[in-house]
């Protein structure tokens, strides 16, 4: 397992589980749809997320697919005061920002972001630059090399695993020869992006070799298609599909989980945590009194 | 019209280049039941009229998969497992190199228009798709092959069609039919412009 994690001005413990709450300031990301494009709603769902226990929020101007295009003085327009506000609300509460762009990472950090989360593998060079310079925490995702915003087509592996190590792990010597905190740097395999519904499987099934290069790993796995596909479920149904991958994630030993639902996930995580014999079951009487 | 001077293809077949079509990543629930019924049809047809000597054309592997460690051409395999499925093929069919004349009798192309058809297909939405795919279609179903070997590689590589390479080679080697081309699928279900046709040449 990985060691104490130091994710901007916050620090945790080496046995400890993160959940991470996506709050998207989109108006037509997959699975809100807009919900939180209002900045009042985005605002009260930051509140409702952290009631519910999350440690780190991850606000995201951007969806994924690929659409409209948002350059990056909208997706400032979308992130940066609201980063801002959210700061001064929750002093406390572990700001991470959803973009590949620099140049917005900088605005955010400026606002008071303490983690930069690149969802499209290193697109930017520069972003770890930026990380180093406030000392925030960076996600290093892999892609296996896509453009930002595209759809996989085709793609193939020789090893799917490998490919995920080689470049998440070149992409955290990056940010550390950057100067961006060890304690900060997180791996992230990344379901779906570059990969089908089998790549991302197999993912799942061998996190544990990600694990094992000691780096931090983080999973978003949310509703994601490759649940989706495996189920033969839409949007909005995929939740027990996606607490099952939770679960194997987290016996493989994962941090972070990036999320929808809070509560659900957190009960997963701890549940298999104390199965696996990291964390201690919350109350012991039962044949003991 | 008659075949091109030294060309011994008497029958050929055109399925899709979808990685869906490999035995390996099919489905229960398959989503492309119907191209590959069709596909596999063609190639047992192709199989019936020369059992043990068909070759198969498709486009070289991508270079991106190629840094990723698979070097082995997607269409290459597709085209050997439709064989070995339909045509009840043993043994691996020949690949036609980049360039090479054909000399087998029956050839097996692997190749399919853009992915760039609709909002949700791989490529999202390029308008300029239907055009291209439209001539491609129009050169198919016709039998106008030198089309093919006009097929633009850089409009075709902004439309996610990476077969380029395939139809160029069809366009300029492959003998014309000599009657009508039998069309026996012709869809975009995804967002890919799918073909499954058929026609025999003029010996």
């Amino acid at each position: 397992m990985s060691g104490a994690l130091r994710l901007g001005r916050h620090e945790f413990d080496a046995d400890a589980t993160l959940m991470m709450a996506i709050v998207n300031r989109t108006p037509d990301s997959f699975y809100d749809r807009g919900a939180t494009w209002a900045e009042d709603k985005a605002f009260d769902r930051v509140a409702e997320v952290v009631d519910q226990g999350a440690e780190i929020v991850d606000i995201g101007g951007i969806k994924a697919a690929p659409g409209v295009e948002v350059d990056a003085d909208e997706e400032r327009r979308r992130v940066v005061a609201f980063v801002a506000r959210v700061r001064a609300a929750h002093p406390d509460l572990v700001i991470s920002v959803d973009t590949w762009r620099a140049e917005v990472g900088r605005a955010v950090c400026q606002e008071g972001a303490d983690v930069l989360n690149d969802a499209w593998g290193g697109a930017d060079p520069a972003l770890v630059d930026v990380a180093a310079e406030f000392g925030a925490g960076l996600i290093c995702t892999h892609t296996g090399g896509v453009t930002p915003r595209t759809r996989p087509f085709r793609i193939e592996y020789a090893d799917v695993v490998a490919s995920a190590i080689a470049d998440t792990t070149a992409y955290a010597e990056r940010a550390l020869a950057a100067g961006v905190p060890r304690e900060g740097i997180v791996i992230d395999p990344a379901h779906d992006f570059g990969k089908n519904t089998l790549h991302s499987l197999e993912v799942t099934r061998r996190l544990g070799e990600m694990v094992a290069t000691g780096w931090p790993v983080l999973v978003s796995l949310s509703n994601k298609d490759f649940v989706g596909e495996t189920l033969d479920l839409p949007v909005g149904e995929r939740l027990t599909g996606t607490l099952a991958a939770t679960a194997v994630c987290a016996l493989a030993g994962a941090r972070i989980y990036r999320v929808h639902q809070v509560v659900e996930t957190r009960q997963v995580v701890d549940m298999v945590s104390s199965i696996a014999g990291r964390r201690p079951p919350q109350r012991l009487v039962r044949g003991l009194a | 019209m008659s075949a091109p001077a030294g060309t011994t293809v008497r029958s050929v077949a055109v399925v899709p280049s979808s990685l869906a079509l490999l035995p390996e990543l099919a489905s229960p629930d398959d989503p492309l039941r119907e191209a590959r019924e069709h596909a596999r049809a063609a190639a047992a047809w192709l199989w019936r009229r020369h059992p043990d000597d068909v070759a198969v054309l498709a486009a070289p592997q991508r270079a991106d998969n190629l840094a990723r460690g698979v070097a082995e051409s997607p269409g290459l395999r597709i085209g050997r497992a439709l064989l070995a499925d339909g045509g009840a093929a043993t043994a691996p069919a020949p690949a036609l190199e980049p360039g090479e004349a054909p000399t087998a009798s029956g050839l097996l192309v692997v190749a399919n228009g853009s992915a760039t058809r609709s909002e949700k297909a791989p490529g999202h939405l390029d308008d300029r798709a239907f055009a291209f795919d439209d001539d491609l279609a129009a050169a198919l179903r016709g039998g106008h092959l030198e089309r093919l070997a006009a097929v633009d590689p850089g409009l075709a590589e902004q439309l996610w069609c990476f077969d380029a390479p395939a139809w160029c080679h069809l366009g300029r080697l492959a003998p014309a039919p000599d009657g009508p081309v039998c069309v026996d699928y012709d869809d975009d279900p995804f967002g890919v412009r799918y073909w499954v046709t058929r026609w025999t040449c003029a010996s």
